[in-house]
């Protein structure tokens, strides 16, 4: 069965530009102009993953309030926002409200459909028991690739897609120096340096969450970032 | 001038009012000196009528005499007292007018003075000769050859008897007055008239001689003559006013009648001197109770005495006081002897008192001929201290009120150019803040004109500032209303790319393509600023080492920028600094290129750390190539601005500089932007706050 995507989002013409590419990816589009046309939708039956705008419409921050309740509907149903904001404010209590990924429209159809098919597989990874070959071990970081999950010191770390694709370009090559744009395209991601180094910033966080002692992530002026064992 | 000092001379203006104030006092008291005068003029010509006609009470001879003093005429001065008779003439007022003068040649001559007290006249004669011969003895008075000098007096009696007496001492000391009587067969003898007494006295240069004699013994006519020998028994020189032939008296004695001092006493009342005078000026007789000049006026206090000089009461007299015992003023006896009343202010002299005399003619009948003068004077020190009194007062209170003027005018002063001067710097401050304007203004809730200008310039401020704000955001808004079309472009051109193409198709997609991927580009710079304002917004700071981080950027530029060179400067050894490092390092990227576009290849950028005391650390980059842009230096960190020739080379906003600025800000400085001081390039300047 074909997997489905519901598009969340007020302009026509992105809408049914994005909902042609999942349909040529193979996937069963439905797409949404507004938060009540989805959400009555929505109630009837859930889609595989849902793409949302954050502004609806006449509600700029429509798209949040859709995501919360699709959480409190479904804690596993991916949900990346898609937006023509690109402030960090929006990032942050997007990803707080449990998204899986915060992406920008800059961001080409390759790109998003990579994310999407990452995030399919990681559902699906999430189904089956973890695979050892699909484990990446780093001193006490351990990265499983199939379900994009993060653990350090055996506790997971909940990361975002392109947090966890930052991170995995990091620690490939422990040690290298990874400059910005490496980290660009290692998470498919067209951000500018305020942006990552709010990513890094964020992902610093996340571990110290889970460990204070957390210095992994070594910044280099100007060059970029590292990851030290 | 400022407005200050305009406010303060103003306030001197003030001063005005004890000007007013001595104008007004003067006016008051030369209209209370008017009234007195007058009141002092009827009193004077009251008392002058009631003595119309009164010659027997005016004067000793009972007669007016018909024509003023002639040089052989006496006029005895009013004494106090009764002099003592010792040959010495310091018990005599010191007068001029009185004193008759007779000479002999060069080295001889008699000085005459008369004075009446009470019942007497009194004779002080001051002869000058080379020497005073005393008779031979006291007895042989009529021995030709023993005679000394001698003083003959002549006396016409009131009942016209004349008779002639010679007054000779044998030594110094008292003197015995005698009459020639002629007995039978020519022989003459000296009868003592022990009713006249008198001293003489040599003195340096001559002799000096006072006479006692009743004025009883007196009538109209008076003459005195003096003998004088060079040698005993000697030819004498004669000079006097008795007729040197045969002693004959020519002379007349103008003397008041005993009367009439008590008389005048009548009308005595305190600070008032009555006199009567003859129609030559001389006093017959006085009743004096004019106040002896206070003592007050050295307890007057400095201020009154200022004030007074302020008025220059001595300019009021008319003229100045006949000085002399036994003289009216001259002008009113004149006035008087003309049959003419007559006030006049009047300055003593010595005492720098002023009194207000009044003078009027006595008659002999209602229309008839002056008889004499009676002065009236009043001191005018009674109204005097009281106009004082007041304008002291006064000028006190006016002054009081000029400084409380003054001072509120210098303190309201002070206060309107403190608000201006408020006003200037708040506008200057509010327009040297660069990007954000402040449009708090003081003074904006004072409902008066300033309180207006400060509202204006508030509201104009604040329109300036919501428009600047608006074109500060517009880059920001742009990009984002830009960045769904442009989605809507490419997304589009991407599934495009999916369909059944021809090849021609193709590479105009593969434009189109181009042409978004750059217009992703514009935008990204035109939200730049917005962004790091936004991180600025999230931006945490941390201690990390400055020099390192400059040491690792530079690294990365050169291998960045590679057809540049960069020198960098630091201290020696770690330079900790608490801020965002990853903003420094923006702040740092946007300096490198601006210096990398402005800078000839090959060329070396230079940066340097330098300390600025311990609390500040100074970021500067310096390039050559083109020197600032005149007038653009102050711009130069704002929010869209760029040179013409940055723009025509690439794509940037204006942006770069104004985020270096927001990013010194956040850390507590400031930027600047200085052409090198050789001119061959140009210097950016970034201080940071250490802490």
């Amino acid at each position: 069965m074909k997997k489905s995507i519901a598009i969340v989002e007020d302009e026509a013409a992105i809408r049914d530009n994005y909902a042609a590419a999942f349909s040529r990816e193979g996937y069963a589009v439905r797409s949404y102009a507004n938060r009540v046309e989805a959400r009555a939708a929505f109630a009837l039956r859930l889609p595989d993953l849902v793409v949302i705008d954050i502004s609806l419409g006449d509600e700029p921050e429509g798209g949040f309030e859709l995501c919360r309740e699709l959480r409190s509907q479904s804690p596993e149903l991916p949900i990346i926002f898609l937006t023509a904001r690109d402030s960090e404010l929006d990032a942050v209590s997007g990803l707080r409200l449990g998204a899986d990924d915060f992406l920008t429209k800059d961001l080409s159809l390759a790109h998003l459909s990579a994310r999407v098919n990452a995030l399919f597989r990681r559902v699906d990874a999430l189904r089956r028991p973890a695979l050892a070959e699909q484990v990446l071990k780093r001193g006490a970081l351990t990265l499983d690739t199939e379900r994009y999950q993060a653990q350090w010191k055996s506790e997971v770390v909940l990361l975002s897609l392109t947090e966890f694709w930052i991170v995995h370009a990091l620690t490939r090559h422990a040690g290298h120096v990874k400059n910005r744009q490496q980290l660009m395209d290692a998470a498919s991601v067209v951000l500018d340096d305020n942006t990552i180094t709010s990513q890094i910033k964020r992902i610093r966080r996340k571990f110290v969450a889970v460990d204070a002692t957390f210095d992994a992530i070594h910044t280099v002026y100007g060059m970029g970032y590292r990851w030290l064992e | 001038m400022t407005i200050r000092q305009r406010l303060l001379w103003l306030g001197l203006a003030t001063l005005a009012l004890p000007w007013a104030g001595c104008q007004y006092a003067r006016e008051m008291e030369s209209s209370l000196r008017a009234a007195e005068q007058q009141g002092l003029l009827a009193v004077a010509q009251s008392i002058a009528t009631s003595l119309q006609g009164r010659t027997d009470l005016l004067y000793h001879s009972g007669a007016a005499p018909r024509t003023p003093a002639g040089p052989l005429d006496f006029e005895p001065v009013p004494l106090t007292s009764d002099p003592v008779l010792d040959g010495a003439s310091d018990d005599w007022p010191s007068v001029t007018h009185n004193w008759r003068r007779f000479d002999a040649g060069e080295s001889r001559s008699l000085r005459v003075l008369t004075g009446v007290h009470e019942h007497y006249l009194y004779v002080l004669l001051d002869v000058t000769d080379a020497k005073l011969i005393f008779d031979a003895s006291d007895d042989a008075a009529l021995d030709r050859d023993a005679m000394g000098d001698r003083i003959w007096l002549g006396l016409i009696s009131q009942a016209g008897i004349e008779t002639h007496y010679f007054v000779s001492g044998w030594t110094a000391g008292a003197v015995r007055a005698r009459r020639i009587d002629a007995r039978e067969y020519g022989r003459q003898i000296a009868i003592d008239e022990p009713r006249i007494e008198g001293a003489i006295q040599p003195r340096n240069g001559g002799w000096i001689a006072e006479l006692k004699i009743p004025l009883s013994m007196v009538g109209e006519g008076f003459g005195i003559l003096v003998d004088d020998r060079d040698q005993r028994g000697g030819e004498p020189v004669s000079f006097g006013s008795l007729s040197t032939e045969d002693l004959s008296v020519h002379g007349r004695l103008i003397a008041g009648a005993e009367a009439l001092a008590g008389y005048l006493a009548q009308f005595r009342q305190p600070g008032v001197r009555l006199a009567a005078a003859s129609i030559g000026g001389a006093v017959l007789a006085e009743a004096d109770a004019l106040p002896v000049p206070s003592e007050n006026s050295a307890v007057q206090s400095l201020l009154s005495r200022l004030y007074r000089r302020l008025l220059d009461r001595n300019g009021l007299a008319e003229r100045g006081i006949e000085r002399e015992r036994g003289r009216l003023d001259a002008v009113q006896v004149s006035d008087a002897a003309a049959g003419r009343s007559s006030t006049a202010l009047l300055a003593t002299t010595d005492e720098k008192r002023l009194v207000v005399a009044a003078a009027a003619p006595i008659r002999a009948s209602a229309s008839g001929p002056v008889i004499g003068v009676l002065q009236v004077v009043q001191s005018v020190d009674r109204w005097l201290v009281l106009r004082d009194h007041a304008l002291t007062r006064l000028l006190n209170l006016t002054l009081i009120a000029t400084a409380i003027a003054s001072l509120a005018i210098f303190g309201f002063a002070a206060w309107l150019s403190w608000r201006l001067g408020r006003l200037q710097r708040a506008s200057e401050s509010a327009l040297s803040r660069e990007g954000s304007l402040r449009t708090a203004f003081p003074d904006q809730d004072s409902r008066d004109e300033l309180g207006q200008v400060a509202r204006s310039f508030s509201a104009l401020l604040g329109r300036l500032d919501a428009y600047t704000s608006y074109l500060r955001t517009l880059a920001g808004k742009l990009a984002h209303e830009i960045r769904t079309p442009l989605t809507i472009v490419r997304s589009s051109l991407e599934n495009l790319e999916s369909e059944q193409l021809p090849d021609s198709a193709r590479l105009y997609m593969a434009r189109a393509r181009e042409g978004s991927v750059r217009l992703g580009a514009i935008l990204q710079a035109m939200g730049a600023a917005t962004r790091v304002e936004e991180a600025i917004g999230h931006a945490e700071r941390c201690l990390f080492d400055l020099t390192e981080l400059l040491r690792s950027g530079t690294q990365a530029y050169r291998t960045a920028f590679v057809q540049h060179t960069f020198e960098l400067t630091t201290p020696s050894g770690p330079y900790p600094m608490r801020g965002a490092p990853e903003l420094i390092l923006q702040l740092l990227d946007k300096l490198i290129e601006n210096a990398v576009d402005f800078s000839p290849p090959e060329a070396a950028i230079r940066l340097r750390l330098e300390p600025d005391g311990t609390d500040w650390a100074v970021i500067s980059v310096e390039n050559s190539g083109p020197l600032l842009p005149v007038h653009a230096a102050g711009q130069l960190f704002e929010s869209l601005w760029q040179s013409r020739a940055a723009a025509l080379s690439t794509t940037h906003f204006g942006l770069g500089l104004y985020i270096v600025r927001l990013i010194a800000e956040f850390h507590g400085g400031s930027a600047q932007a200085t052409d090198l001081p050789d001119g061959t390039g140009v210097r950016l300047r970034v201080v940071l706050r250490r802490a």
